[in-house]
């Protein structure tokens, strides 16, 4: 008896106190706080646990600290899985973090070959909300890996171009306002044209209505 | 009054926040499709908080509002549809070239 009481070897120790003794004490075998905690509310019966098992209380409570300081000891374990575990969480989390900017990447390389130099459209283009709508969009559907545009957003895509053709703006640039039928310097991009024609199917030729903005349908 | 965010979740959507509106510099995009895109990362995440995190971003000049000339009165123009673009310091910590330690992650 004394043997196992000697050489603990892992968790479950409170399991290698003797069945009998563990009867006596009114303990439950699977839990070594609980063994703990009860023995220490039965330290006074010590006469008993002597004259029962032949061992002194003091030995038993040698064998239970020694339980507390095992490094196996559940609750250490329990401790060392919830680190493990937010470890693995956060690992993750970077994880999808780092692919999210790889596709982010992607998106801006796309957009800019597609758009053109975004430059190009800062201030000249914030009047013209249509492209820049239509860059949003193109943006959130790349970044959200989206593929299909809704009917909602055709439609605010419409009225956004409708609005665009309507007002010509006056665009404010460092020069001054520049009005209607003067030179621009090609302002949109010249891929813009072929993207109105892929969402729509209809034409975008600049010199075909001039009056409409170039919009033909 | 955090809404019950983590101080690490606020950090992560505030630089993904940048991240992304560097994906377009210079040119601008609308507070909600920004909003959308980030919702991959955070589907959690709510439009008051993502909000409040770019009133946080303006406030600390590296995100400006960019006002279009159609918007007759800008203060009525709802946060999902008001345009947000990049400012030279912005695109400067997006890029890594200068630090904020109230961003950093680590």
């Amino acid at each position: 008896m004394m043997a196992s009481l000697k050489k603990p070897r892992s968790a479950n120790l409170a399991r290698t106190l003797p069945y009998e003794m563990q009867q006596s004490l009114g303990i439950k075998a699977r839990a070594t706080d609980c063994i703990t905690r009860d023995v220490a509310n039965k330290i006074d019966n010590k006469h008993a646990i002597t004259e029962t098992y032949g061992v002194t209380i003091e030995q038993v409570q040698r064998y239970l600290q020694r339980i507390r300081q095992h490094p196996l000891r559940p609750e250490k374990k329990a401790i060392e899985i919830a680190q493990k575990k937010a470890e693995i969480a956060i690992e993750t989390e970077n994880k999808r973090t780092e692919e999210h900017r790889t596709r982010q990447a992607n998106v801006s390389e796309v957009l800019d070959k597609v758009f053109g130099d975004l430059a190009k459209c800062e201030p000249d283009l914030w009047s013209h909300r249509a492209f820049l709508m239509l860059m949003g969009l193109a943006y959130e559907k790349l970044s959200t890996n989206e593929d299909e545009l809704s009917t909602e957003e055709l439609v605010k895509l419409t009225k956004a171009l409708g609005d665009a053709c309507k007002v010509q703006p006056k665009v404010k640039t460092d020069m001054g306002v520049r009005q209607k039928g003067q030179e621009q310097t090609d302002p949109i991009p010249k891929k813009f044209a072929e993207i109105v024609q892929q969402v729509y199917g209809t034409n975008f030729n600049e010199t075909e209505d001039p009056r409409e903005g170039g919009v033909g349908g | 009054m955090r809404n019950g965010r983590k101080t690490r979740e606020i950090k992560r959507v505030r630089n993904e926040t940048l991240v992304a509106l560097r994906v377009i510099y210079p040119g601008p995009i609308q507070a909600d499709q920004l909003f959308r895109s980030l919702l991959v990362l955070f589907p959690t995440l709510e439009f008051d908080h993502f909000k409040r995190d770019l009133h946080y971003l303006c406030d600390k000049t590296y995100v400006q509002r960019v006002e279009t000339e159609g918007d007759h009165d800008p203060a009525l123009i709802p946060w999902r549809r008001r345009w947000f673009r990049l400012t030279t310091s912005g695109i400067e910590l997006a890029d890594s070239c200068i630090t904020d330690p109230a961003l950093d992650e680590s």
